[in-house]
């Protein structure tokens, strides 16, 4: 006869007992069901998705990334909004963006169909990559480089909100990305300002 | 009359006999608790009426953010730690039959972490700290934070170990033997705190010789690492609290006793194991981590510590249902629920815990714990709305029920307006239900967590950004849901204080449903088929939750595909 | 002290499972709680971070 007891005091001296049937009937398909969650996880999605979280990463000075990126905007800049340079890297290049209180530099002018290698740090504190409306995000840390493979496959306005707290003027963090349609938005590409 | 021997009382009402020296310090570290509890309530009165953009009640984003700070460490530390430390009391001595190791060291525990909340708070609000509880450097705080925060977690970390050793005391001299289960699941949630208490003094120590110019660098990619080892553990501490709560509302309420004691205990042992490695959570879209570092944490180890979650989302309503079909409750598939003590507040807050933990709280933290799906989440309003659901709809909701039978036996007084007590749970739990689809809505749509203001106001470059329509009714729905939670928030500090400072003074304190198995001694189980479940409508409802699981997850997936950006 | 008498008093009861004295070893269980995800999180987590070359453009 098995014993129970209640959760608040001791139980019977002997109280391992082998599973009911209700019992071993839970256990086997929620412990299927978890392992069928890590193989979706790490195996399944990484072989036929097209969102991975794989990016490379290095380590950087913070100051060596923000020359990395004033060179960069130096040879591809094609306007200024509000003060902020944007530019048009040639297509499949390397793209540098960097956050800095309170604002991510340069805004990026992108072709359709092409795919960017984005080398996405920090100058001064933590800030959070969030891309709008497509609603993806990535931490940003200062000293540490995401190299991020991205390909734009519609053309549009996005936005890249700040969703790392980072100081009093965080909620006025924003940046832009414009990916214009495919052979059609780089006409401007290698005029300078 | 009550026995007093000797610094011993002996309830009149469980039989259990308190050390009088533990009673004293459950009395102050709950009632500390609670006024955590109240303060973090108002100030999340304040964010919610600010977020919900018509309203936006707090004008300079300076104090938005000091207060946005406050709240967390309020209600994310504070009221939960000194709550779980006067549960660690109780279950640790009174429980136990046991008395306190060192009262003396309780009560240095207590002044240190006392005095470093109070700095803590001080210093968020009077804007030396407004960095969040986060606190990520290169962020500048004042030493006396990082030092406040410091002085809180050791004494926690002593509390901790202060119960660790009664326990472990108590076994070795031969006092007790098995551990009851809900004392098990309290000795769970303390062996999680000090990994998860070391894990944050790792991280907070570097950060706090910086801010006194110490050291100069420290490194933000290893400081998150190891601060969600403690700010992700301290919640991985709750769930165990509160699902030993759950087990012990059961028998309390009902007179549950769980349907295989081994089963229950294995599903914590895979907590012990395994749970902490979601911290890793996170830190999924930073950089410098691999792939399978990754994975096997966010995974909790190949999903082992949610098997246990799954074990007891299955054994606790199901001791429930065998209970109930015991006292002839039989009808049907699911008359045992039907005829279920609703009007008991320690039922009903254990019921609305375990749903709205289950449903909501569990299954979103499971998916947007994946590394991929943790893209279109991180930082997002999904997170906060994710762990309102565990930690206020579940852990808190969970404490509040027990607090019920607690407070009224520890004070001796009658618990103070029943009727007030008694539909606490439900608004409660409405309250964060639709505060949940508010947030998690407007997550969903793209809204940052913590931010002052998602109009932009004046901001050309902003132009069309989180400019869906949706979103402003998402941020409304998520403050009237704030407003009935905390209503109900209010009840409960309402019906615990005033149990407090004005209850009837009682030996035998009305308390409400007290099951007498609840404090039976081991008794046989009524024999039933074997070739039949035990408990049917157990069956039925946990085939349906797991059915919801697989929905959710597979639709988490296909949002992710939806992402018109290709990732690499 | 009932319970104490049945849990010591080996010699009259016949043998415990193995699987409960395991789970009723709170001594190992607080070890464990230490050692595994302090190897698995921080340990690797750490290992992985120092790993992580420099940024040659």
């Amino acid at each position: 006869m098995i014993e129970r007891s209640s959760t608040l005091v001791a139980p019977p001296a002997r109280w391992w007992t082998p599973l009911g049937r209700d019992e071993r009937m839970w256990l086997t398909v929620t412990a299927v069901w978890a392992l069928a969650m890590f193989v979706m996880m790490q195996l399944v999605w990484p072989a036929i998705g097209e969102q991975q979280v794989t990016f490379q990463s290095y380590r950087v000075d913070p100051l060596e990334f923000n020359r990395l990126t004033e060179a960069f905007i130096q040879a591809h800049q094609v306007d200024a909004i509000d003060g902020v340079p944007v530019v048009a890297p040639p297509p499949g290049g390397d793209v540098y963006l960097m956050g800095q209180r309170f604002q991510f530099k340069p805004i990026l002018r992108l072709e359709q169909g092409q795919t960017y290698r984005f080398l996405v740090s920090s100058l001064d504190v933590q800030h959070g990559l969030s891309l709008q409306p497509d609603n993806f995000n990535f931490q940003v840390l200062p000293g540490y480089v995401s190299a991020i493979s991205l390909t734009p496959r519609e053309s549009g306005v996005y936005h890249i909100l700040c969703n790392e707290y980072c100081g009093p003027g965080h909620h006025r963090m924003v940046g832009r990305i414009d990916v214009g349609a495919a052979g059609q938005a780089l006409s401007s590409e290698g005029v300078r300002p | 009359m009550t026995a007093l021997i000797d610094g011993w009382r002996t309830c009149q009402v469980t039989g259990l006999r308190v050390d009088r020296s533990a009673e004293r310090l459950i009395m102050f570290n709950a009632v500390t608790a609670v006024l955590y509890l109240a303060t973090g309530g108002t100030f999340a009165l304040l964010i919610a009426l600010t977020r919900w953009q018509a309203v936006h009640l707090i004008g300079d984003p300076e104090w938005f953010y000091r207060i946005v700070g406050a709240h967390g460490a309020a209600m994310l530390i504070f009221w939960i730690v000194f709550f779980e430390v006067a549960g660690l009391l109780f279950g640790g001595t009174v429980l136990l039959n046991a008395r306190l190791l060192a009262p003396r060291l309780a009560w240095v525990e207590y002044g240190m972490m006392l005095a470093g909340s109070l700095g803590v708070m001080i210093t968020m609000l009077s804007g030396q700290a407004t960095v969040m509880f986060t606190a990520y450097p290169p962020l500048e705080a004042s030493p006396w934070f990082f030092g406040s925060l410091l002085v809180f977690a050791v004494g926690a970390l002593l509390a901790v170990c202060h119960f660790i050793a009664n326990v472990v005391g108590a076994r070795w001299r031969g006092e007790v033997g098995t551990l009851p289960l809900f004392s098990f699941a309290l000795l769970v949630a303390a062996i999680l705190a000090v990994f998860t208490l070391v894990s944050g003094a790792a991280a907070l120590v570097p950060a706090w010789l910086r801010s006194l110019g110490v050291i100069e660098h420290v490194d933000p990619a290893a400081y998150r690492l190891l601060f969600w080892g403690f700010g992700h553990g301290a919640q991985q501490v709750n769930l165990a609290a509160m699902i030993g709560i759950w087990y012990a509302l059961a028998s309390l309420t009902v007179g549950a006793r769980p349907i295989n004691e081994g089963l229950s205990r294995f599903a914590f042992v895979l907590y012990v194991l395994f749970i902490q490695l979601g911290s890793m959570h996170h830190i999924l879209v930073d950089p410098g981590l691999g792939d399978w570092a990754r994975g096997m944490n966010a995974s909790y180890f190949m999903y082992a510590a949610v098997l246990g979650s799954m074990i007891h989302a299955f054994t606790i309503p199901a001791s429930i249902e065998v209970a109930q079909r015991e006292k002839g409750l039989t009808a049907g598939l699911f008359g045992w629920l039907r005829r279920a003590p609703w009007g008991a507040p320690g039922f009903a807050a254990l019921v609305v815990s375990f749903v709205m933990f289950g449903v909501l709280g569990g299954i979103s933290g499971v998916i947007m714990g994946g590394i991929q799906i943790n893209m279109i989440a991180h930082n997002t309003l999904i997170v906060p709305a994710h762990f309102h659901m565990t930690v206020v709809a579940g852990t808190t909701l969970a404490f509040m029920g027990i607090s019920y039978y607690v407070v009224p036996l520890i004070f001796r007084r009658d618990l103070f307006l029943p009727r007030v007590a008694r539909w606490q749970p439900y608004v409660f739990g409405l309250g964060m239900l639709v505060f949940g689809a508010g947030m998690g809505a407007a997550g969903h749509l793209g809204v940052p967590r913590r931010h002052f203001d998602i109009t932009f106001p004046g901001l050309a470059l902003a132009e069309g950004a989180l400019a869906d329509p949706l979103i402003q009714t998402s941020l409304m729905v998520m403050a009237i849901g704030a407003l009935i939670a905390i209503t109900g928030g209010a009840m409960y500090v309402v019906v615990a204080a005033g149990t407090v400072f004005l209850g009837r003074r009682s030996d035998v304190p009305a308390v409400g449903l007290v099951d007498p198995i609840a404090v039976a001694p081991p008794a046989p189980a009524a024999p039933h088929d074997a070739r039949r479940f035990e408990a049917p409508g157990t069956v039925a409802l946990a085939t349906v939750w797991l059915a919801l699981f697989v929905y959710l997850y597979a639709v988490s997936w296909y949002n992710l595909s939806r992402v018109t950006w290709i990732i690499r | 002290m009932a319970v104490a008498s049945e849990s010591q008093d080996g010699g009259a009861s016949p043998r415990l499972p193995w699987q409960q004295a395991l789970l009723d070893d709170v001594f190992l269980l607080f070890m464990a709680g230490l050692v595994v995800p302090t190897l698995i999180y921080i340990v690797w987590g750490l290992l992985e971070l120092s790993n992580v070359p420099l940024l040659k453009p």
